[in-house]
């Protein structure tokens, strides 16, 4: 062994601890606060619950029942057509934001930078019942109808399935700006000046270029959007209906109503199955990280 | 010394190994949440009542009139110290004194949950040689139909009350006298119903003239409540949530809770409270001692001054306005018509039956996700 060997080893070790440093707070945070109840969530799935008692006793029940009664997947199929949705809208929206940020507002760019961020300071429960004031029947919508006569009676928006659609857009959208603003940013601008050089127009530059070479942020974006609208709890609970119960509103009253939290676990851990193998599909084919940065 | 003998000594010179960090971590957080319904009570006899008392009650105004009404005449009483927090739910609750790991000396909790507490031994039996007043309760609280029947006592009553038709009086004329009110499709998006699962199966029994302690007809509870759900505007889930809704005018008639709906009309909502025909199903809070309490003598204490006519009185007049359960509790006709609180209507009340309910909850879910989907 050389002086060599032993710095090269020196080194090593070094790099290791400095690894450790970095990853070690985060893993071990993750291990605690969702690895461990994660695990506790599986374990108890396949517990028996009985006179409405959790019992230790190991049954494959809970997972049969998922599969067997129709309302869980009508419950399922329910949250992933609402999730479809809010992409669908959250996308066209949210684009042509991330691109005006990224690639106009080069004075003001920090401000709406700012103004995307700022609603991450505000609770979700605030920010939905801020849309329960204006979408009330006597909220600003309802009376700036009426003041310009345009209805005579207060329209009900509140309760219903755009209710919702609205409140999940509006929470979520930053997530779907913020990945496509990303991959806008790092674009190499002399590209677009190329295309236009050798004679592409702005929408064909557009076309060809700059959106195609966004497709990694729109991926990111459409994928974070979605995963969180198909689990969410609050906003359905806030501003839905009768009908608008999701899954996570369901596992909520295995939960906190009938105590079955063996069924509960059962219904959470097959909707994360689903989503993981959903997530593994979708970043197969859209190459979620190896396009992500160029 | 085999190459294993090393490895493992190895790992007993370098402490704990990371997968038996994860073991003894998951092991902790496990029986926390599950193991610790098995664990032995810690029961500690003391004579004297002193020392310190953690109470924990529901939040907002409930803990205002406990701190006023409940704490501050037994700290006057005895050298005790109180410190009195507050949980969201009793679900909440529940979950908490299951895993037991934190001190607890004294808890309400609703009559629905405390049948589960005392299954999971989360709470201790009363002595109810300490608690002198407990024998004043009206009869369906020292013999009541939401604990296991052991022949012991787990829970006291404080107050109790009706969820019964609750209506915008100024859009409503006249004065609903069935459940049924609730289909007239003249009130079609302006009907409002606890979105609980046993609440919908409680109204839903009703509406079809069964008993919701020994339900026959499953199948047509759910026919009804399907049938009631387009008039629906909303399930609703806490009483703030339906307070608002009755006085945005959103909402016109609902199952609700008596005291809210005094709390609406003193607000300047025009609204009538009417139990129907068929009658209304009934809550109680109760307070019970948790498996966690380290200062037995004085909870017992405190339940027993919560029971004392006088701070009964003062509770239900001036600050939580429901039912008392002291049947000596002084009142007058006006409170008792405000508060619900006539011998009769004492009489009439149904309490959830909680060993059937608890056996039947699971398939009442599955019913209820199914109307609501």
């Amino acid at each position: 062994m050389s002086a060599d060997g032993t710095a090269a080893a020196t080194v090593a070790r070094r790099e290791r601890l400095k690894l450790a440093a970095h990853i070690g707070p985060g893993t071990l945070w993750l291990l605690v606060f969702f690895v461990v109840p994660a695990f506790i969530v599986l374990r108890t799935s396949f517990y028996s619950f009985v006179d409405g008692q959790i019992v230790p006793q190991f049954t494959l029940e809970n997972y049969l029942r998922v599969f067997r009664e129709p309302l869980y997947a009508e419950v399922f199929v329910k949250s992933l057509a609402y999730g479809l949705i809010v992409v669908a809208i959250a996308l066209p929206v949210g684009y042509p934001v991330a691109h005006f940020i990224a690639r106009k507002a080069r004075r003001n760019r920090e401000i709406l930078f700012l103004a995307l961020i700022i609603p991450f300071w505000t609770s979700i429960v605030v920010r939905t019942y801020a849309w329960k004031i204006l979408l009330g029947n006597s909220g600003l919508v309802n009376y700036l109808l009426q003041s310009a006569g345009i209805t005579d009676e207060p329209i009900r928006f509140l309760f219903s399935l755009p209710a919702v659609l609205i409140g999940l857009v509006h929470v979520f959208l930053p997530y779907m700006i913020l990945p496509i603003y990303a991959s806008l940013e790092k674009q190499e601008a002399e590209l677009e000046q190329a295309a236009q050089d050798l004679g592409a127009n702005r929408f064909r530059t557009f076309v060809r270029i700059t959106f195609p070479l966004s497709l990694p942020g729109v991926a990111t974006g459409c994928m974070l959007v979605f995963i969180m609208t198909v689990s969410s709890y609050l906003t359905p609970d806030i501003l839905g209906g009768p009908s608008q119960a999701m899954i996570s509103n369901v596992i909520q009253s295995e939960y906190f109503e009938t105590y079955n939290w063996p069924f509960g676990g059962a219904l959470s851990v097959t909707f994360l199955v689903f989503s993981l193998v959903f997530f593994a599909i979708y970043s197969r084919l859209i190459k979620l990280d190896g396009g992500a940065a160029h | 010394m085999s190459k294993r003998e090393l490895v493992s000594r190895r790992r007993i010179g370098a402490g704990p190994t990371r997968r038996d960090f994860m073991r003894t971590a998951a092991g902790i957080a496990a029986g926390a949440a599950v193991g610790g319904l098995a664990l032995p009570a810690v029961v500690r006899a003391e004579d004297k009542i002193e020392g310190e008392l953690l109470v924990e009650t529901f939040g907002g105004e409930y803990s205002d009139a406990v701190q006023k009404y409940v704490v501050a005449p037994f700290e006057a009483k005895y050298p005790v110290k109180v410190k009195l927090a507050n949980f969201g739910s009793s679900s909440e609750q529940l979950a908490k004194i299951q895993a037991g790991n934190a001190r607890v000396d004294v808890s309400w909790f609703g009559d629905s949950r405390v049948y589960l507490a005392i299954k999971s031994s989360a709470i201790l039996p009363l002595r109810l040689e300490n608690i002198p007043n407990f024998g004043q309760q009206h009869e369906k609280f020292q013999h009541p139909a939401y604990e296991v029947g052991d022949g012991r006592n787990y829970s006291s009553a404080m107050v109790w009350g009706d969820r019964a038709i609750a209506y915008n009086s100024d859009k409503i004329a006249t004065r609903p006298v069935s459940w049924d009110a609730l289909l007239d499709p003249q009130w079609k998006g302006r009907v409002a119903l606890k979105g609980s699962s046993s609440a919908m199966v409680q109204i839903g029994a009703l509406m079809t003239g069964q008993d919701f302690n020994a339900i026959k007809d499953l199948d047509a509870i759910e026919k009804k409540l399907k049938a009631l759900k387009p008039n629906l505007l909303k399930y609703w889930g806490s009483g703030s949530e339906l307070t608002q809704l009755f006085a945005t005018g959103e909402v016109w008639i609902a199952d609700f809770w008596r005291g809210r709906v005094n709390k609406l009309k003193e607000d300047g909502t025009p609204m009538g409270y009417v139990v129907p025909k068929e009658g209304a199903p009934s809550w109680v809070d109760c307070v019970v001692v948790p498996r966690t309490c380290a200062n037995r003598r004085a909870a017992e204490a405190f339940i027993d001054m919560s029971l004392d006519p006088e701070v009964q009185k003062n509770f239900v007049t001036k600050g939580i306005n429901y039912a008392p359960s002291n049947v000596h509790t002084q009142l007058s006709d006006a409170e008792r018509e405000r508060l619900g609180a006539w011998p009769a209507i004492f009489d009439s009340a149904v309490f959830v039956d909680a060993a059937y309910q608890a056996t039947h909850i699971d398939e009442w879910n599955q019913m209820a996700n199914r109307v609501k989907a």
